[in-house]
């Protein structure tokens, strides 16, 4: 699930190093345009609904994470 | 004779002690922005400001605005420049300007070493003295007390009153610049059509340096209504904006149709609804009947108004209210003109368009024609136009967007003249971009292209810098919302028949 986050992270965006970066969020690394084109493409790929309250900066300022809420959100 | 000044000191002599502007900080009254504002000018009259730009570089909050005030109060006129972004677009702003003025704070001053600039620099914290020790006690003390102002106040109907920057073509941004006058006038229309008030509380989302923001503020300055500051951060974090609009009540939105979208495209109207909002007005771009859709389901006594206007012609010149839901295939109209604008559509050779259905240039004469490009006569003289009218002169401004009349009698936008787009509300010339991309040595040749269905900027070019890399310069360039969202490289271009770059092949190869 990783791989994939990364891979969409990478579309978004190929000049972060998403490995070691956690405040994609705080830092605005990933501006609101970038937010909103993560959340449609982690629902199509993964087949969840992410809602305003999870659209927190502790769910998206890191791969793991993202990883973590999309665990989650699949139940 | 008034000015943004007068209509502040009456506003200030009604509602004195009513809530005036809010930030996630603080709240002033209005006897504490027009005090905050006068004590602000009275420093600033340390030098002749008057008719000259100054630069402030502050983030958004309560006390940009009395900074705003107090340059106005001067004669001088403001530019807001957003300290966020690139030194090399922020240098071609200051040296478009000639300036020589900036208010600042302590975290964004050493942006301007960066701009080697040499004029004078004020602080924010000079223009206000120590806010921590004094905030407290005096608004009690102040109440009951007569607003004092200096009286030397020096702001004329005709002086210019701010000057927003645009994407420029050639790779250089345009600086509009408008006068009290025509806010004056424009803003008293805006008020009385839409009824504002001082009982509304305005939501402001556009950034100081984007003219949507001229209606928040002088709405508010005209009528006594609180304007709330929104942090841009605010807009990566729904869930906190949707608290901070419900909590403070705000009644009034008037909002880039992009940063609507973004809200109801983050599912924010199914966490909390902003339920007091009685009037939601839009412009920047044409608004997709879907998410116009999702907002009128939540807010269903709500009215939703297109807008439609650049920044030359101050704000706006054609208004639509709505009045039913729209299908998805179902085109918006812009609407009828605001009172004191003349709208009329051109042909290609000049002649005017009397007929229904035929597209042409829109073109705005009347009240509230911007005074010009600054320092620019050139740019100037090719879109702001002087021509014989019913035997008199007339001075219009040429938008170069294509519109007709339908047989409604309503005017309906239509799309551009040239490759100028428009994304997240900001007007962007494609040439701009691909200006920056060319000035990489490694690039020998580039393009842009805006991809509709995805909302996005894509950009082509052929050379052996990487894409992230590309990325990476660009943003030393141009702001965020001019960075494309993906970046291709290519072996050669596909050219059309007249040998030029065929965009239509690039986008269909997406």
């Amino acid at each position: 699930m990783k791989e994939k986050i990364l891979e969409i992270l990478t579309d978004i965006d190929d000049s972060v190093d998403y490995e070691n970066e956690t405040a994609l969020v705080d830092d605005q690394i990933l501006d609101s345009f970038a937010l909103i084109t993560l959340i449609g493409e982690l629902e199509d790929a993964f087949g969840i609904r992410i809602t305003t309250v999870d659209m927190v900066p502790e769910n998206m300022n890191s791969v793991d994470a993202i990883a973590a809420m999309v665990a989650r959100l699949q139940g | 004779m008034e000015t943004i000044w007068t209509k502040l000191l009456q506003t200030a002599k009604t509602y004195p002690d009513r809530p005036a502007v809010t930030d996630p900080w603080g709240t002033y009254t209005w006897r504490e922005l027009v005090e905050k504002a006068s004590g602000a000018a009275a420093t600033l009259a340390a030098e002749d400001i008057r008719e000259k730009p100054v630069v402030v570089m502050m983030p958004k909050k309560r006390q940009t605005l009395a900074v705003m005030m107090a340059v106005a109060a001067r004669g001088g006129f403001y530019v807001f420049v957003d300290p966020e972004q690139p030194a090399e677009r922020m240098k071609k702003i200051y040296d478009k300007l000639e300036a020589a003025f900036v208010v600042t704070d302590e975290e964004h001053e050493s942006r301007l070493q960066e701009l080697e600039y040499t004029g004078k620099c004020w602080h924010e914290e000079e223009l206000f003295g120590d806010e921590s020790s004094k905030e407290d006690g005096s608004a009690e003390n102040a109440a009951e007390e007569e607003i004092v102002v200096p009286a030397d106040l020096l702001c004329r109907p005709d002086d210019i009153l701010y000057g927003v920057f645009t994407s420029g073509s050639t790779g250089t941004p345009k600086g509009v610049v408008v006068n009290h006058r025509s806010v004056v006038d424009f803003i008293g229309h805006f008020t009385e059509l839409f009824g504002l008030k001082e009982t509304d509380i305005i939501a402001n989302q556009a950034p100081f340096d984007f003219d949507v923001s001229v209606k928040d503020i002088y709405s508010a300055v005209f009528t006594g209504a609180e304007l709330l500051l929104i942090p841009k951060k605010y807009f990566s974090q729904p869930r906190l904006l949707l608290d901070y609009l419900c909590d403070h009540n705000i009644t009034v939105m008037t909002w880039a149709v992009s940063a609507l979208c973004l809200l109801s495209g983050m599912k924010g109207l199914e966490y909390r609804v902003p339920d007091k909002v009685r009037r939601v007005m839009f412009s920047g771009e044409v608004m997709p009947p879907k998410h116009l859709r999702t907002w009128q389901e939540a807010l269903p006594e709500a009215e939703f108004v297109n807008l439609y206007g650049p920044s030359e012609i101050t704000c706006n010149c054609t208004y639509y209210r709505i009045n039913r839901e729209y299908a998805d295939t179902e085109e918006l109209p812009i609407g009828v003109p605001f009172p004191g604008r003349r709208v009329f559509l051109v042909r290609e050779d000049g002649t005017e368009i009397a007929g229904v259905g035929e597209p042409g240039e829109l073109c705005v004469a009347g009240e509230s024609i911007g005074v010009g490009y600054y320092h620019d006569p050139e740019r100037t003289a090719e879109k702001f136009i002087t021509a014989e009218k019913d035997g008199k002169p007339e001075r219009s401004y040429h938008t170069g967007d294509i519109a007709y009349m339908g047989e409604d009698g309503l005017y309906y936008f239509k799309g551009r003249a040239d490759s100028q787009i428009k994304h997240m509300g900001h007007r962007i010339e494609l040439g701009e971009i691909e200006k920056g991309m060319m000035e990489q040595p490694e690039v020998s040749r580039a393009c842009c292209v805006f991809d509709r269905n995805r909302n996005r900027i894509v950009a082509f070019y052929v050379g052996s810098l990487s894409t992230k890399d590309m990325r990476v310069r660009l943003r030393e360039k141009l702001p965020g919302y001019m960075v494309p969202s993906k970046f291709f490289t290519l072996d050669a271009f596909p050219l059309n028949k007249n040998g030029k770059i065929d965009r239509q092949a690039l986008l269909a190869s997406l």
